[in-house]
């Protein structure tokens, strides 16, 4: 824990060591350290799930300041695996803690989130393959609207967001499975709604 | 279709590629089924078509979302100065 050779690199540090003792001095290395490495990068991922949970840009950036300053203050005790998983569990916890204290601000219908997409996964080349009509597109966004809550936050949390099922367990706080399952429902809900209207998409090109 | 998961019958082919698709779609299966299911889906059209649709429904949720990359951009940047301050509050 009090390795001597740790908290030599930062200058701030180095300062801080002349009216604190050693041990203090080597935490708060390693709370810096670990901080700008494993906290910093995920600033924008918070935010966009920020924004899925709580569906308004003021909430979601104060969410992630609290976010900030919890995981700032659990840094040093970090062990660096799975930074995000970490990060997505603390915003749950203060998601959590800000609902319980407030009224809960859900999702609702016409605004759902308002994020940026950079998802995706191995499948998003072939998506620009396909025309989608904007009838397709409007079917498709009523239907959205229309999924419970819990469901419409993991095809936020996953289609818009772009977080892995996993991640998207993290950060709702139920099993992988659970997060499956919600998401198969509501993309099953979303087709029989296609299909009733009699949509089928095209391929570009055909 | 020699590979083994997908070679007994193309009922069975389908059925399996029905059931690991949304995992294919969303990029959480694994290098082999991945290729197993990509493969079945350019050789049976109905499996093919199927994707299609879920593809197509993954493809219009993201565009129903309302964008803001600049608010998004700028309370980012909001944030980072956030973290950058904490930081230093905190020496």
């Amino acid at each position: 824990m009090e390795s001597p050779g740790e908290g030599q690199g930062l200058p701030h540090v180095t300062e801080f060591a002349q009216d604190n003792s050693h041990a203090a001095t080597v935490r708060a290395q390693a709370q810096h350290v670990a901080f700008d490495r494993w906290v910093v990068p995920e600033i924008p991922v918070l935010y966009r799930v920020a924004l899925s949970l709580t569906g308004q840009m003021a909430d979601a950036e104060d969410l992630v300041q609290e976010t900030l300053v919890r995981a700032f203050r659990a840094a040093d005790r970090f062990d660096g695996a799975h930074p995000r998983a970490w990060l997505l569990t603390i915003l749950r916890r203060a998601h959590l803690n800000r609902v319980r204290v407030r009224r809960p601000v859900l999702l609702h219908d016409g605004e759902s989130v308002e994020r940026t997409l950079e998802n995706t996964g191995p499948a998003a080349a072939s998506a620009e393959e396909l025309v989608i009509s904007e009838e397709f597109e409007s079917v498709v966004a009523d239907a959205l609207r229309a999924l419970p809550d819990k469901h419409r936050t993991v095809v936020t949390l996953v289609d818009i967001e772009g977080l892995s099922y996993q991640e998207a367990a993290d950060v709702l706080g139920v099993p992988r499975g659970t997060v499956m399952s919600r998401l198969h429902r509501a993309r099953a809900r979303m087709r029989a709604r296609l299909d009733v209207a009699g949509i089928v998409p095209r391929k570009g090109g055909m | 279709m020699a590979l083994p998961l997908f070679s007994r019958s193309a009922r069975s082919d389908c059925h399996r590629a029905a059931r690991f698709l949304q995992h294919y779609l969303d990029g959480e299966l694994d290098m082999v089924r991945s290729a197993m299911v990509a493969e079945h889906l350019e050789t049976c059209r109905r499996c093919g078509l199927e994707a299609r649709t879920y593809q197509s429904i993954k493809v219009a949720i993201s565009a129903a979302a309302p964008h803001s990359d600049e608010a998004d951009a700028a309370a980012v940047a909001r944030l980072r100065d956030f973290a950058d301050t904490l930081a230093k509050q905190e020496e």
